[in-house]
């Protein structure tokens, strides 16, 4: 099963989700947790069954746990909310609300992945808060999306919701991978002390 | 709003529903939690106020080489409920062989036990050893204190002697017996009444 057939049967099924990201052999998607049975029944449908990934990990705030199951080849990843790593426990945590409210509604095209995918805004607030807190470092995939959608982002819009993620950090950070210093990111972060 | 970077900086209980607690959400504020009470400062707040605190100690801990610097880690915290009958601190060098920790036998009878012993989870994070009065008995960092044991049993260590006021806060030698006589002191009051009863 390829990327594109999981996604065209998504697609068929009339899910609302969205692609986070996907890296080899996994394909990572948001869904609305509402769709939740509907997008086990599909699941089962196709025998695809489901990996111990996600089931002991740590929750917080009350969502939704994720889920893996295996198409034979693709991994695919089901989140329910966008969310990444906590510092406390390492549990999962989602980004704030306002992120994470209406992200499926504001959904978009672009050429470079297929299915839909999260607004620029958004996607660049996952996959920040994805580098720093979940994977601890920029990696070379998320690095050169960044830089698209970072060309493609309304400034202000950005800096909104970055706010909502890295707060006071959130100008140096922008800075920081608009000038390609993902290396200094991370190591700039925990000296920060400007709050 | 949720961050997700947030760190632990002290905790400490203080009843069994009520804590004090320090964290560091990044880039955000320093949060101050006591009970359901948050306050918010900023890291300059926070140091501030630490200068502060200490001017209080040291103005209301008269004891001979108290200093707040003395205390590495979370170790002022552990100790603050004692603070007020402190006389002296010290520096002491100890054979860890000559401590003893609080360990249980019988599942849960108290009593004070050599390192050797040790079935409590060992620690590599370096904590203060923290003694009371003349005693061996190991008040605080007995983890670090069993995973030194382990690797040199005969060595000899830097531990950190609080001297009271008369000998406050010494721990019972023998806290077994204690145990067992609260546990059954309604049966052992019975029999002595019940014996009484029969003279």
């Amino acid at each position: 099963m390829t990327v594109n057939d999981i996604i065209k049967k998504l697609e068929d099924e009339g899910l609302v989700f969205a692609v986070l990201d996907m890296p080899d052999p996994v394909l990572r998607i948001l869904v609305d947790p509402k769709d939740r049975n509907k997008l086990q029944e599909l699941l089962g449908r196709y025998g695809w069954k489901r990996t111990k990934t996600y089931d002991d990990e740590k929750y917080l705030y009350g969502i939704e746990h994720f889920m893996q199951y295996d198409t034979n080849g693709v991994k695919l990843d089901i989140n329910f909310r966008i969310a990444c790593r906590s510092t406390l426990n390492s549990a999962w945590v989602p980004l704030d609300m306002i992120i994470n409210e209406g992200a499926l509604q504001r959904t978009r095209k672009i050429n470079e992945i297929p299915g839909p995918v999260l607004s620029v805004e958004d996607t660049i607030c996952y996959l920040a808060a994805k580098s720093v807190y979940t994977e601890k470092e920029f990696l070379k995939p998320d690095r050169l999306r960044l830089k698209k959608e970072l060309d493609r982002s309304d400034e202000q819009l950005l800096m909104n919701k970055m706010k909502l993620v890295f707060f006071k950090f959130s100008g140096q950070i922008i800075q920081m991978m608009k000038d390609g210093e993902f290396e200094d990111i991370i190591p700039s972060f925990w000296k920060f002390a400007e709050y | 709003m949720s961050n997700p970077g947030v760190l632990t900086l002290t905790e400490k209980r203080i009843a069994p529903n009520k804590s004090f607690r320090v964290e560091d959400n990044l880039g955000e504020s320093i949060h101050l939690h006591y009970n359901d009470i948050r306050v918010d400062l900023t890291i300059k707040e926070l140091l501030y106020l630490g200068k502060e605190s200490d001017k209080i100690l040291m103005d209301r801990v008269k004891a001979k080489n108290f200093r707040p610097d003395v205390f590495e880690g979370n170790s002022l915290v552990d100790i603050s409920e004692y603070l007020l009958d402190l006389e002296e601190v010290r520096y002491d060098e100890v054979f860890l062989s000559s401590l003893r920790y609080k360990g249980k036998i019988l599942i849960c009878v108290p009593v004070w036990r050599d390192l050797s012993k040790s079935n409590i989870v060992m620690s590599d994070v370096k904590r203060q050893i923290i003694l009371f009065n003349d005693q061996p008995y190991i008040r605080f960092g007995a983890e670090y204190a069993s995973f030194l044991y382990r690797n040199d049993p005969e060595s000899k260590i830097q531990v950190l002697r609080l001297i009271f006021k008369e000998n406050k806060h010494s721990e019972d030698p023998t806290p077994w017996k204690t145990f067992l006589f609260r546990w059954n002191g309604k049966r052992i009051s019975d029999i002595v009444k019940s014996f009484l009863h029969r003279i």
